[in-house]
């Protein structure tokens, strides 16, 4: 393992460690108001070390609130497309004929538009909010597993020890489940890791837009839109969700492809 | 037919695509329609009998298989219909209005980022491993993981609010300024792709023995990089073109709401949040379209570019 791995990975725990415990570090909370001091920038008065919004709340507290969000609902929508995007996938590559080409064909469609209209479409139909935002994310990360799932099932499907299989006259759920299926997990796991900071991207451009999580719960995403919005009189409430995000869609991005080498590398 | 094989696939290509497009529009038409709630009911509160002649008006009082069979009438000729929320104004009317100006700012952004992808590239892959190397290697991975809503805000903060050097937003047809912004936040981070891509392919063929030969003949080493080296590492680029221009439609939605730009994106998150049916269908289509069409695009140049992937089209391999 590389310095520059280990410095990543400190930093993906420091980050984690953030989400999880940083609002503890201040007396705030994240839907209390500061009566006395609504947009006052970076400061030691009444301990808001990184300032206050317009209505007066801790900017530490909801940007940590807002990460903590974001990185859930990035791996619980990265959960669910595996899960989805794996099985159809391994489906449509063992079976074959029309599944198969149902499967591509849902997948086709999905990447006809832009993921960021496939989301909105669909936070037209459940509404705003953060389950909406969830199953659009798990439907973008079940397009490109189902497509990876089953291009790396037909090619195990021609594997020396498949076809030995095969002519042993094993089982097609036995050759499935004994010599696919753990060839799959590398790939899978890739996946996982590619997947997370760009679906931590997309949670950020649909809160943003308006159409995720809504006030007043905080997200990366719509933290940023209010910082925008205030960025002349208060630069302080973009800087602080800006600066957050790009640390862990970085962090996560260059693990990401650090594991990703390592497997390569160990095949 | 024989003799230009690539004009058979662009018309199969073309034929495949249609039934996509069906699909994507049916069931945008079912997500739409699916949806709770209707266009006319957070207005004030409408008397019945208003908002019958209102359902009447806009044909959403017929039955669902028949709004669907009128709207798919209206496609094939052109029309996407009336918008149910902007007074007055035909979804068409609002597509031809906006596709201009997000063509013109994704087509710069994307120039753009080609010009910084590839020569950062280029010159990423000839110094590899040295600290130009390194530092444009970072400064890639930092682009990539810069979204365009968090990149605009930030340049708008420096170079509007701070220096006052641009506007902050809006737009007056032909004033270039107003275009310098948005254009490097949506180009950032495709640039950025493009040159980590463009690096490692440039680096495959540095290593190839083609390259080595060519340096043997005594050729110079900028005709070395420029054709022998250049044309084969932009293959794998082109083809992520497509997908990356489709990324840049997307990014485009974001950069136009922050500054304010009369693009495509204008109405449309709106439209989807009070339930503009008519215009998030059509604007929904035309950018399936579009999609459709730049991978078409991107598939071709990859095509003109590469000899190897010509030579595999012409005698009929199939791709994979």
């Amino acid at each position: 393992m590389t310095r520059r791995v280990r410095v990543l990975q400190a930093l993906l725990v420091l980050m984690v460690l953030v989400a999880l415990v940083g609002p503890l570090l201040s007396p705030w909370t994240a839907a209390q108001l500061d009566w006395d001091a609504p947009a006052v920038g970076p400061t030691v008065w009444h301990a808001h070390l990184f300032g206050t919004d317009t209505l007066g709340r801790d900017v530490w507290v909801r940007t940590c609130e807002g990460l903590r969000v974001s990185l859930w609902i990035a791996l619980a929508a990265t959960g669910i497309g595996l899960l989805i995007g794996g099985f159809s996938g391994a489906l449509a590559g063992t079976v074959g004929g029309g599944v198969d080409a149902l499967v591509m064909r849902a997948v086709d469609v999905g990447y006809a538009l832009p993921v960021v209209l496939l989301a909105l479409l669909l936070s037209v139909v459940l509404g705003r909010g953060t389950g909406s935002l969830v199953v659009a994310a798990s439907t973008v990360g079940w397009l490109s597993t189902a497509r990876m799932v089953r291009a790396e099932t037909r090619r195990l499907a021609c594997a020396p020890y498949v076809l030995a299989a095969t002519v042993m006259g094993v089982g097609r759920v036995r050759i499935f489940t004994r010599h696919v299926l753990p060839n799959l997990l590398g790939p899978v796991l890739v996946q996982a890791t590619v997947s997370v900071p760009s679906l931590v991207v997309l949670e950020s451009f649909l809160s943003f837009l308006g159409l995720g999580v809504q006030e007043p719960g905080a997200s990366l995403g719509n933290l940023l839109h209010d910082g925008a919005r205030e960025m002349e009189r208060a630069p302080w409430l973009l800087i602080a969700p800006a600066a957050l995000l790009v640390t862990v869609v970085g962090t996560l991005t260059a693990l990401g492809e650090a594991w990703r080498d390592r497997i390569a590398h160990a095949d | 037919m024989t003799r230009h094989p690539w004009l058979r696939l662009v018309a199969g290509r073309l034929l495949a695509a249609i039934p996509t497009l069906w699909i994507v529009v049916t069931l945008s038409f079912l997500l739409v329609r699916l949806a709770p709630g209707s266009p006319f009911e957070d207005e004030q509160r409408l008397p019945p009998a208003v908002r019958a002649n209102l359902d009447r008006a806009y044909g959403l009082d017929q039955p669902l298989p028949v709004q669907y069979a009128r709207y798919l009438a209206g496609l094939v000729q052109g029309d996407l219909g009336p918008s149910l929320r902007q007074r007055d104004r035909r979804v068409v009317d609002l597509v031809r209005e906006g596709l201009p100006v997000s063509l013109t700012l994704g087509g710069l952004a994307l120039s753009l980022s080609l010009l910084l992808g590839v020569s950062g590239g280029l010159l990423c892959a000839v110094a590899r491993g040295r600290a130009v190397d390194r530092w444009l290697g970072r400064a890639a991975v930092l682009a990539v993981a810069l979204p365009p809503y968090v990149t605009a805000p930030l340049l708008v903060l420096v170079f509007a609010v701070g220096t006052g050097w641009l506007p902050v937003a809006g737009w007056e047809a032909g004033r270039p300024a107003d275009l310098v912004l948005p254009v490097i936040a949506l180009a950032l981070p495709t640039a950025g792709g493009l040159m980590r891509l463009l690096r490692a392919s440039a680096l495959d063929v540095l290593d190839s023995p083609a390259i080595l030969a060519a340096r043997a003949r005594g050729l110079s080493a900028r005709r070395v990089l420029l054709v022998h080296v250049l044309p084969p590492a932009l293959s794998p680029v082109i083809a992520y073109l497509g997908g990356a221009a489709a990324a840049l439609l997307g990014g485009s939605l974001v950069v136009e709401t922050v500054f304010g730009l009369p693009g495509m994106g204008r109405f449309l998150v709106e439209g989807a949040l009070n339930r503009d049916y008519t215009l998030v269908l059509g604007k929904v289509v035309v950018y399936a379209v579009l999609v459709l069409l730049l991978n078409l695009a991107a598939d071709l140049a990859a095509l003109g570019v590469d000899p190897r992937l010509r030579e595999r089209v012409y005698r009929g391999v199939p791709e994979s």
